[in-house]
């Protein structure tokens, strides 16, 4: 038998468990911060080397593929779609202009004689050099001979290709926005969408790449701050929540002499009241 | 000097600051905890959440018993804005055809319906993918996306 009394027993075993949990706060905070850091330097890594020029050209296949895509839909609805890009910066003569529609990659569908209605995403890039250098980009949607069906700006926006989006990688991107020039169009005539054909689902001949779960790719820096905030919230929090614990307890019950409380220990259910 | 006065209480004001300190540090853990709470529990806890707690079920529009189909009298446009401001796609493509976004685990895929409205189809990527390769095979491959803004932070800012 332990010669400790059992006061003293328990109040080093709370010292212990307290100076656990603050090690495993701490170890934890450690793993998290390294954990995070390397997954931040992963997705900056990730962000800048996979399409170093931002203003490149779409690919040929991208391209291919947007013609064939809103060719099938024009036939559909009898309407043209297409897309126009024009960047400007200091160093060029004259702005660069882009554009493609069903029709071809290299034909407009805003004043193509074979459309008396179209809709085309219009992109304007403004580049600047020097110091502080960057670009903006303005979108629209311009239509002619829709009428009420007109998709607007809005709703490009709305579908996810706003500003923000087009101004990533605004080449490209300019094609894919008219790829969901049809669907605006069909939302607002009230049509349903153009059936697929659906496969039997079996096991596809290439594997999709794996993506980051949706909590880490689409709130990491949330969560991050609020599980730091937490962490380094909780050790001070916890001292003194030890601290306001001892206090009462302090205030409670009588503080005996060390010769005596090893002989007498107050009892817990009538606690000697300060005088 | 007065009598009496036994100069300034040292140990009053490094009380003062320790207690500081300690507010400070719980008004910090508790901010964190609403964080958390809020990047966890937002938008449904996951797309597929969202749709379910946002839209109304209909079970006559499931396909095969692997998409769970629900509707709502909205437009395309909006409901797809609904859901991509609560959970950023890793990949989408739209077309004549749909909306399709692809999560971690989840495809959404979003539709007008005849005469307005929109279904949604919930399904796991493992079998929308192979049902919807025809369409999905090149563009979720091919096309880029862009790496956006944390949608809690941005609600909140």
């Amino acid at each position: 038998m332990s010669r400790i009394p059992r006061t003293h027993r328990r109040e080093s075993g709370r010292g212990s468990l307290f100076g656990a949990l603050l090690a495993l706060i701490l170890v934890a905070t450690c793993v998290g911060g390294l954990s995070g850091f390397g997954y931040v330097l992963g997705r900056i890594e990730l962000t800048t080397s996979d399409h170093p020029d931002p203003f490149g050209p779409p690919d040929d296949d991208q391209v291919a593929a947007a013609v064939a895509e809103l060719s099938r839909a024009s036939t559909a609805d009898g309407v043209c779609y297409g897309w126009f890009s024009s960047e400007d910066k200091a160093t060029y003569k004259a702005p660069r202009e882009t554009g493609g529609s069903n029709l071809g990659a290299t034909i407009r569908a805003s004043g193509a004689p074979s459309c008396p209605r179209w809709a085309e995403v219009q992109v304007g890039i403004r580049r600047w050099s020097g110091r502080g250098g960057g670009h903006h980009t303005k979108v629209r949607v311009r239509s002619g001979g829709l009428g009420a069906d007109a998709p607007s700006t809005a709703d490009l926006a709305a579908i996810g290709f706003d500003e923000d989006d087009i101004d990533w990688r605004p080449s490209v991107h300019t094609v894919r926005a008219a790829l969901a020039l049809p669907l605006l169009v069909r939302e607002k005539r009230g049509q349903a969408a153009v059936t697929v054909p659906v496969a039997p689902v079996a096991a596809p001949a290439q594997q999709l790449p794996a993506v980051d779960g949706d909590l880490l790719r689409d709130r990491f820096f949330t969560l991050l701050l609020g599980l730091a905030l937490t962490l380094v919230g909780a050790i001070p929090s916890a001292v003194a929540a030890r601290g306001i614990w001892r206090w009462t307890r302090k205030d409670r019950y009588v503080r005996l002499p060390p010769a005596r409380r090893w002989r007498t220990r107050p009892s817990r259910s009538r606690p000697v009241r300060r005088t | 000097m007065p009598a009496g006065y036994a100069g300034p209480d040292h140990g009053a004001v490094s009380r003062k600051v320790r207690l500081g300190l300690y507010a400070l540090a719980f008004a910090g853990l508790l901010a964190g905890l609403v964080l958390t709470g809020a990047a966890l529990l937002a938008g449904g806890g996951s797309p597929a959440g969202l749709v379910v707690d946002r839209y109304r079920r209909d079970p006559a529009r499931d396909i095969d018993g692997q998409a769970r189909a629900f509707v709502a009298t909205e437009p395309v446009s909006r409901v797809t804005a609904e859901v991509i401001d609560a959970w950023r796609p890793a990949a989408r493509h739209v077309d004549a055809s749909g909306v399709y976004l692809r999560y971690a685990d989840d495809t959404v895929v979003i539709r007008p319906l005849a005469g307005g409205g929109t279904l949604i189809l919930v399904e796991a990527t493992s079998t929308a993918y192979p049902r919807y390769r025809s369409v999905l095979e090149g563009p979720w491959r091919r096309w880029p996306e862009p790496p956006g803004p944390d949608p809690v932070w941005e609600a909140e800012r």
